[in-house]
């Protein structure tokens, strides 16, 4: 896989043929940018990639059965599992979705989970995304077209093909598809996701909608068409986020969004992926609990890791957080002015003393996490090959069963020391490899 | 599917308006420059009125340089071709990632064009790549909307420069006869009046010399 | 118990032309144990259909769409209801009233507030009045001080208000002081136009304060919409294409029938 490197300049002259782009903001202005890839991919053998497919789909599951709960009957609450505070102080929890039951009763169509691997080469669950994960478009056009450009390589290795994505998703909306139909809706030309939706959009044969093109009228959604005969819609796979997607419901000074999709969603005429209300479950917070949800709705033991997350409100986990506080990692969960991350070895004695008090005084805001040293992968850069850090995040798609995606989205950071592996920081991609045998 | 919005029908129709204005431009600017070869000067300014467009040049080789490269100037190529990018980059899942792939080609080359030592050639080659894109627009599009919307813009910006510029009256009455037999399957209102008034501009070649003027309006007015 | 004649009717003028407006009418009677409605009629200018469903905090919710071009557009409504507060039965209560909301957030300033008030006692009910009559003492009712989007930190900073700051302060102190509390928009008898309330949860039962006028809910409460802060409960929301500055104008009416 190596000799891929060669042909760095040829692949990326295929990238920037077909506008594989990100958007950034610069000052107020919008610009596009490519989103630099590395040839070198990730490569996940067979077995491990079955390893990983089991615990993403007991993951996933066991936070669609939570979000199911949450919204009715609140099960994983009453049984003192999770505690309230954590669904109802959360910003994600929308207390509008209450007693909704989404088509299929699926909550969480498009899983974005996001793992690193660590030095010995233990997986580790860093986060869940289930509202609008994006980036599977980017590992799939980079393989359609290194495909092109070195056949060989894929000749000689045994690679599972990834470029079914979009039948994937295809089939996961008309899964949930409630008689009409598909629509992927963006935001517009200017958000950062927009290569994605508007090539997702091609690759599952589905309509690419801006809000001003959907409209509803007695509880049904319909596509305006521009010849007067508007199509009823089925299904919508929205790019935008909850609190734009209808300015009667959520926030009212919203300029995009469409008027009583609520209403339309709620009276069951349309599905929406994935629903809204979905960020109560991949909040800070409510992470910790995501091993004790598996064993509460499955009664399974999970098989993926969390990365070693204490909760200083419990006592025990308040102990070890602080004797231990300078080789951790502070998350703040109070959405608003908080002290967002902090990693307790950067912090001066004085500071550490200061966080000290804070977690004494309120334990419930915080979260602490063991480190994870990430297993390098090596990267080209400048001619030259480096270490850097890299994260996976793989893509678990829910419709008549939750299948994963085999490949996806490796990040990697540009910053040797960067643990952020974050595209609109400067980082960079790579393909995921899933190993046939 | 086949469910087009409003919005996207219009882009459509542009992405064919401003795509043709590259192409045919293009060419008239290659005959002009051609033209320098025996003459040293021409006419720059005349060809400035007769496109209809500002002359802010000043000089022959300001001309030759901003008219295909400066972005700031809206009539430029480079602007009609950014504009074709804006129509077309929002119409991925209708005309496909591989049409639009060749407005991207274009788009290069003419930056590439900027620095050439065969800058003739280069430009050229963004004619090639847009004979590609029209082809692959016509196999690959989505919906039959789509392809007559597209051809309604580009026969109606065809018109409108063959016209202007003085193309050969056969090429003039081939286009109209081209837009007359799409402008229907569009789908969007136009003015029949407008459209038969073109045709008695061009009926023959004597006419369209007189007319010129009227059957420019006439289709600047074809969609009010 | 009070037989009362209500009637509620919202005006909009547009200074131009409006299309494409799409709207939410949350102005229809809670039917409720304490609240009996025996006659209740509404109607839309311009004439629309509207689709019922049931909002996530128990409000009846009407929407509706008119495209054509329009100037104006009215809802009105009227009814007689029977109101007995002591009829009132055990309802749950949803978590969310125990939380702060976007618009009943605890400052510093409260904060300190809720300190000298003291701490929180074993019968809520009675702390939770003994919290509106602090409020009362120390806030000030001025018209047009405030506006719909103020929340309860800032009418707070100022010390003035109008009834929806007095109720959106209240929730928050209870809601800090471990007190469920809900927001509630509806009529009274004499003012002219909608007051709001709050309703605080003890012993499985909803009870009706009112900050404005330092006093417990009677019989002569009206409830339209309830919900966790001002934003639960606007009666009348809309979004529409075109240009235009719009009026709104509100007239209600509340008074008892002699039986």
């Amino acid at each position: 896989m190596f000799e891929l490197v060669e042909h760095t300049a040829a692949i990326n002259k295929q990238l920037a043929r077909y506008g594989v782009r990100f958007g950034i903001y610069k000052n107020n202005e919008f610009h596009e940018q490519l989103f630099p890839f590395d040839t070198i991919p990730r490569v996940i053998p067979a077995e491990e990639f079955d390893f990983l497919e089991k615990g993403l789909i007991q993951r996933v599951n066991a936070l669609n059965a939570f979000l199911a709960d949450i919204y009715s009957e609140k099960k994983i609450i009453a049984d003192g599992i999770v505690p309230e505070e954590f669904v109802y102080s959360s910003s994600g929890y929308l207390p509008q979705c209450e007693g909704i039951v989404p088509p299929n009763g699926i909550f969480s169509h498009i899983s974005g989970i996001d793992l690193v691997q660590a030095e010995d080469g233990e997986w580790y669950i860093l986060e869940d995304n289930l509202r609008i994960p994006s980036g599977a478009s980017y590992p799939l056009i980079a393989r359609e077209l290194t495909r092109r450009v070195c056949p060989d390589v894929f000749y000689a290795n045994k690679i599972r093909d990834n470029r079914n994505y979009g039948d994937l998703l295809r089939e996961t909306m008309e899964a949930v598809n409630c008689g009409g139909i598909r629509v992927i809706l963006t935001p517009g030309r200017y958000n950062a996701a927009f290569f994605e939706h508007s090539y997702l959009a091609e690759k599952t044969g589905s309509i690419l909608a801006m809000p001003q093109d959907l409209y509803v009228e007695d509880n049904v959604v319909y596509y305006r068409s521009y010849d007067g005969n508007p199509q009823r819609v089925g299904v919508i796979y929205r790019r935008i986020s909850d609190e734009y997607l209808d300015p009667l419901t959520f926030l009212p000074e919203s300029l995009i969004g469409v008027p009583h999709l609520m209403e339309a969603y709620k009276a069951g005429n349309v599905a929406i992926m994935n629903t809204p209300g979905n960020g109560v479950a991949d909040d800070k917070g409510i992470y910790y609990f995501v091993p004790k949800m598996i064993q509460y709705y499955l009664k399974e033991e999970p098989i993926l890791k969390n990365a070693p997350t204490y909760l200083p409100m419990y006592e025990e986990d308040r102990v070890y957080v602080l004797e231990n506080l300078e080789k951790l990692v502070i998350k703040d969960v109070a959405e608003a002015g908080g002290y967002g991350v902090v990693f307790g070895r950067d912090l001066s004695a004085e500071k550490l003393q200061e966080m000290k008090n804070l977690i004494q005084k309120e334990p419930r805001r915080f979260i602490a996490q063991e480190i994870i040293y990430f297993k390098d992968l090596t990267t080209m850069e400048d001619g030259v090959a480096v270490e850097r850090k890299a994260d996976l995040r793989a893509f678990v798609l829910t419709g008549k069963t939750t299948r994963v995606w085999a490949s996806g989205l490796t990040r990697f950071s540009r910053n040797p020391e960067s643990f952020v592996v974050n595209s609109s920081q400067g980082g960079g991609f790579k393909d995921t490899w899933v190993l046939s045998r | 599917m086949g469910a087009i919005s409003l919005e996207k029908s219009q882009q459509m129709y542009w992405l064919g308006r401003y795509t043709e204005r590259v192409f045919t431009t293009l060419q008239a600017y290659t005959i002009l420059f051609d033209e320098t070869v025996d003459e040293r000067q021409v006419l720059y300014d005349k060809f400035c009125q007769t496109m209809g467009i500002p002359d802010v040049y000043g000089s022959q080789a300001v001309f030759f340089e901003n008219f295909l490269f400066d972005s700031n100037d809206s009539s430029s190529v480079v602007s009609s071709l950014d504009r074709a990018f804006d129509n077309a980059v929002v119409l991925r899942d209708e005309i496909s990632s591989e049409s639009l792939s060749y407005i991207h080609l274009a788009m290069e080359q003419l930056q590439m064009a900027r620095t050439s030592r065969e800058r003739l050639l280069d430009l050229q080659s963004i004619l090639d790549y847009l004979y590609a894109f029209w082809g692959s627009v016509d196999d690959r599009a989505n919906s039959e909307v789509c392809r007559n919307l597209m051809k309604c813009g580009r026969y109606v910006e065809r018109m409108d420069l063959y016209v202007r510029l003085h193309f050969s009256y056969a090429e003039v009455e081939r286009s109209y006869y081209k837009l007359r037999s799409r402008i229907g399957k569009a789908g969007m209102p136009y003015q029949e009046e407008m459209l038969d008034c073109i045709g008695e501009c061009i009926i023959s070649e004597e006419v369209l010399n007189e007319n010129r003027q009227k059957a420019l309006n006439c289709l600047a007015q074809l969609f009010s | 118990m009070h037989n009362v004649k209500f009637s509620y009717r919202m005006e909009l003028q547009f200074s131009q032309p409006v299309w494409q407006h799409s709207f939410s009418l949350l102005a229809f009677p809670l039917r409720l144990p304490e609240q009996q409605i025996d006659y209740f009629k509404w109607s839309l200018q311009p004439d629309v259909t509207l689709q019922f469903q049931k909002d996530s905090f128990g409000n009846t919710i009407g929407v509706g769409r008119y495209d054509a071009a329009h100037t104006s557009f009215c809802y009105e409504m009227e009814g007689v209801a029977r109101l007995h507060q002591q009829k009132r039965e055990p309802e749950a209560c949803l978590p969310v009233y125990r939380y702060p909301s976007a618009a009943c957030q605890m400052t510093d300033q409260m904060q300190n507030f809720l300190k000298q008030c003291g701490a929180a006692q074993d019968d809520r009910l009675s702390y939770a009045s003994y919290l509106m009559n602090q409020l009362y003492q120390m806030f000030r009712y001025e018209t047009g001080s405030t506006s719909v989007s103020t929340t309860a930190g800032e009418a707070f900073a100022q010390g003035c208000g109008v009834c929806q700051d007095y109720a959106q302060i209240l929730i928050a102190l209870c809601r800090a002081s471990g007190i469920a509390a809900r927001y509630v928009a509806g009529i009274i008898a004499g003012e002219g136009v909608t007051h709001a309330w709050v309703e605080v949860y003890e012993n499985g039962m909803w009870h009706g304060m009112d900050p404005t006028q330092n006093r417990l809910v009677d019989d002569g409460y009206l409830k339209l919409a309830q919900g966790r802060d001002y934003l639960d409960c606007r009666l009348n929301r809309g979004v529409f294409c075109g240009a235009a500055v719009q009026e709104q104008h509100v007239y209600v009416s509340l008074e008892e029938q002699q039986v």
